[in-house]
C-alpha cells in the first residue's frame, strides 16, 4: 500500500514519511499541491494522501483534498494542519482531519481504518 | 483567516499586509467630525437667515411709517399753502377794487393801503402792479418785485384771459430770497386786458410749516406748480427747477395722494420716501419727503449692535465646532490605528501559534528519524500533542488567566483514544472546573500519561472494557480526579520500565496535589488545588 505524503517543510515531510516507512507502507513525497497531482498520475497505486494545508504554489491542502476527491475518488484523505481555523467541515466527506503536532499512533490508527473501508467514500 | 482561500497565499508578508489594507486606508467617510462642523455652520446660517428676515422687516416697516407720515406731511403743506394762496388771492381781490380795475389808478396811496391790509397775513408778501405791456408801475409797486413780468409765463396766461395765475419759483429783486408770485388780472368792464397785480410771496412760508412737522435731517416739503416748476421748497431751491419730463413728474402724477421711492432727487440727489397730495383747485402738488437715511438711521444703529454682538457669538461657535471636530478627528484617528494595531496582533499571534504548533510537528519529527524504539516514539508523539492541547485550548477560548478545563480534556482523550482499539470505550464525568493557567499542562500530562497506559496495558489482551475519567470540585478549592478501568490491573509497586510513573509524580508535585494508585492498578485519584497557591 502506498501512501503520498504532501507537506513544505522537509523535516515534516521527512519525519512524516519515516513514520509510515517504519509501519510497513511505502510513500511517496511531495512539497505542494501540484506535485502532489503529478505523482499521483504517475503512481496510480497510491492509495492515502497525507497532506498539509498551509503550503505555497496553486492549491493548498484543503482543495487538493476537493481535486483529489473528485480525480480519484477511491484514495483516501488525511489532512493535517496547525492553522486556526481549519476544520474538517471544510474537507470532503470521508477526508479525516488532525491538528498538529499529531500523534503517531493515531495518524496510523485512521490509515489503518481508512484503508480497511476500501472503495470510494 | 478562516477560509480555505487565505490559507494559502504567496507569503505570510503578503497576508498580514492584506488583513491590514482596510484598517490603513479608510476611505473618506461622514464622520462625528463632520457632524458637528455641518450642526455649527446650520446654526449660524439660521441665526443668519433670521437676522436678515428682521432686518427685511424692520425696513419695510420703517418705510411704511415714513410713508405714512410723509402723507400726513403732504397734506399739512398742502392746506397751508392754501390758505397762503387763498389769502394772496383775496387781498389781489381787495386791491383790485380799491384800483376800480385800472392801472391808471396805481399810485403811491395803492401801496400804503395794500400794506395796511397784509400786516396781518403772518407771510411776508410784496406788491406788484404792471401795465397791459408787463412793466412795473414805479411808486405803486413794491422795490423787491420785478421791474417787468413781460417774459413771465403767469403774465402770459393773464394776457390770455385767465382771471388769476401762479408763478413758479423766482428770486427777489431786493434780498434775492425766493419768492413765488400770485397774479391777477385787471380789465376793463368789457374784458379788455389792462394790466396785472401780483403779490410776491417770500418762499421761506413753507419753512414755518415745515418746522411744526418736524420730519428730521435731510428731509423736504414743497409746493410744484401743475406743469412742474416748483413754487417753492423748504430748504430752498438755489435756482427755479423744472421738474416735467423727469421720473419725479411722472411719479407725482400717479395718482390725487401717494407716496414713491425717490432714488436721487433731481433737485439735489439724496435719497427720499416723497409722499404728495394734489390740490387741482389751486394748480399745485403738495410735497413731503424724508430722507432714507433718517428713516433708516435707527434701524442701522441696530443692525450695528446686533451685528456686534452676533458677530463673536457666532466666530465663538465656529471655533469651538472646529476644536471641537479637531479632536474628534484625532481620537478617531487614534482608535483607527488602535483597531489597525489590535488586527497586526491578532494575525501576529495566529501566526506565532501556527509556528508553535508546527515546531512541534518538527520535534516529533526529530523524534521520528532517532534509531529509538517505535514505542518511545509514540509515547513522545502523544506528550507533544497532549502538551499542543492545552496550547490551542488556551488560544480557542481566548481566556488566559484561568482554564475551563472539560473540552480540553474531552478532545485530549478522544485523541488518545483514536490511537488505540475501538472495543474500549471511555466513559467521561468531567465538570468543567476552571483551574489556574500554570495547572492545565500538567493536568492535561497526567490524564495523557494514566490514561494511554489504561489502553495500553489494561486491555492488552485484546478485550474489550471501558476507562471511566470523573473530575469533580470537592470543597475547599480542590478538585478530585479519577481514572479507573476494567481491564487488567497491574501491581504499581512493580518496578517502572518507562519514564511514565516518574513524570505523573513530578506533575502532581507540580500542581501541589496527592494521587493515590490503588492496588490493583486499575484506579488513579489525584486531589489538587484549583487556584494557584501563592508560594
Amino acid at each position: 500500500m502506498k501512501i503520498l505524503v504532501v507537506e513544505d517543510e522537509p523535516l515534516i515531510r521527512i519525519g512524516l514519511a519515516s513514520l509510515f516507512e517504519e509501519s510497513g507502507y511505502s510513500t511517496l513525497e511531495a512539497s505542494n499541491a501540484d506535485e502532489a497531482i503529478r505523482a499521483i498520475e504517475h503512481e496510480p497505486d497510491v492509495s492515502v494522501i497525507v497532506t498539509d494545508v498551509d503550503m505555497p504554489g496553486s492549491m493548498d491542502g484543503v482543495r487538493l483534498a476537493h481535486f483529489v476527491r473528485d480525480r480519484w475518488p477511491p484514495v483516501k484523505l488525511i489532512v493535517i494542519s496547525g492553522k486556526i481555523g481549519v476544520s474538517s467541515t471544510q474537507l470532503p466527506p470521508g477526508a479525516r482531519f488532525f491538528t498538529k503536532p499529531c500523534r503517531d499512533d493515531v495518524l496510523l490508527a485512521a490509515i489503518r481504518d481508512l484503508s480497511a473501508q476500501g472503495g470510494p467514500q | 483567516m478562516s477560509s480555505a482561500a487565505e490559507v494559502r497565499g504567496p507569503s505570510k508578508e503578503a497576508d498580514l499586509k492584506r488583513a491590514m489594507q482596510p484598517l490603513l486606508k479608510p476611505k473618506r467617510r461622514w464622520q462625528a467630525a463632520d457632524t458637528v462642523i455641518a450642526a455649527s455652520a446650520t446654526l449660524i446660517a439660521i441665526i443668519a437667515a433670521v437676522f436678515v428676515l428682521l432686518c427685511i422687516d424692520g425696513y419695510n416697516t420703517r418705510i411704511d411709517r415714513a410713508e405714512t407720515r410723509g402723507q400726513l406731511a403732504a397734506s399739512t403743506v398742502a392746506e397751508g399753502a392754501r390758505w397762503v394762496i387763498s389769502s394772496a388771492l383775496v387781498v389781489l381781490d381787495g386791491m383790485a377794487t380799491f384800483l376800480e380795475h385800472d392801472v391808471a389808478n396805481a399810485s403811491a396811496r395803492t401801496l400804503t393801503q395794500f400794506e395796511s391790509i397784509v400786516g396781518a397775513i403772518p407771510a411776508q408778501m410784496e406788491l406788484g402792479i404792471y401795465d397791459r405791456s408787463g412793466n412795473a408801475i414805479a411808486g405803486a409797486s413794491s422795490r423787491e418785485v420785478p421791474a417787468s413780468i413781460a417774459e413771465e409765463d403767469y403774465f402770459a396766461e393773464l394776457a390770455r384771459g385767465a382771471s388769476w395765475s401762479l408763478g413758479a419759483q423766482a428770486n427777489s429783486e431786493g434780498t434775492g430770497d425766493p419768492t413765488f408770485s400770485v397774479a391777477r388780472r385787471l380789465a376793463t368792464s368789457d374784458g379788455t386786458f389792462t394790466g396785472a397785480i401780483i403779490i410776491a410771496v417770500d418762499g421761506s412760508v413753507l419753512g414755518r410749516i415745515a418746522e411744526t412737522l418736524d420730519l428730521g435731517p435731510g428731509s423736504t416739503v414743497s409746493i410744484i406748480r401743475s406743469d412742474g416748476w416748483v413754487i417753492a421748497r423748504r430748504p430752498p431751491l438755489p435756482a427755479p427747477l423744472d421738474l416735467s419730463g423727469t421720473n419725479a413728474f411722472k411719479n407725482l402724477n400717479a395718482g390725487e395722494v401717494g407716496s414713491y421711492m425717490s432714488q436721487t432727487s433731481p433737485a439735489d440727489g439724496v435719497s427720499r420716501i416723497v409722499s404728495f397730495r394734489h390740490v387741482h383747485d389751486l394748480g399745485y402738488v403738495a410735497v413731503a419727503s424724508i430722507a432714507l437715511d433718517t428713516v433708516l438711521a435707527d434701524l442701522w444703529r441696530g443692525i450695528w449692535i446686533v451685528s456686534l454682538l452676533l458677530a463673536p457669538i457666532a466666530g465663538a461657535l465656529l471655533i469651538g465646532s472646529f476644536m471641537t471636530a479637531r479632536l474628534l478627528r484625532r481620537t478617531e484617528s487614534t482608535s483607527r490605528s488602535l483597531a489597525a494595531a489590535l488586527a497586526h496582533n491578532q494575525t501576529l499571534f495566529q501566526e506565532i501559534h501556527h509556528r508553535v504548533k508546527n515546531n512541534l510537528q518538527s520535534v516529533t519529527s526529530l523524534l521520528q528519524l532517532q534509531p529509538i524504539p517505535a514505542e518511545v516514539k509514540t509515547n513522545m508523539s502523544q506528550r507533544i500533542a497532549a502538551m499542543s492541547a492545552v496550547h490551542e485550548h488556551i488560544y480557542r477560548s481566548g481566556t488566559f488567566s484561568t482554564v475551563y478545563v472539560r473540552d480540553y480534556l474531552r478532545t485530549l482523550i478522544e485523541n488518545i483514544r483514536a490511537g488505540y482499539d475501538p472495543k474500549v470505550t471511555v466513559v467521561d464525568q468531567i465538570e468543567d472546573v476552571a483551574v489556574d493557567k500554570d495547572a492545565a499542562t500538567p493536568l492535561g500530562l497526567i490524564v495523557n500519561e494514566v490514561v494511554s497506559n489504561s489502553f495500553k496495558h489494561a486491555f492488552a489482551d485484546g478485550r474489550a472494557g471501558t476507562v471511566t475519567v470523573t473530575l469533580a470540585a470537592m470543597d475547599g478549592g480542590r478538585a478530585k480526579l479519577m481514572i479507573r478501568d476494567n481491564g487488567l490491573g497491574f501491581d504499581p509497586s512493580a518496578p517502572s520500565k518507562g519514564i511514565g510513573r516518574r513524570l505523573i509524580r513530578g506533575f502532581v508535585a507540580q500542581l501541589q496535589g496527592e494521587a493515590q494508585t490503588s492496588a490493583d492498578g486499575t484506579e488513579f485519584t489525584l486531589t489538587f488545588p484549583l487556584a494557584k497557591a501563592s508560594a
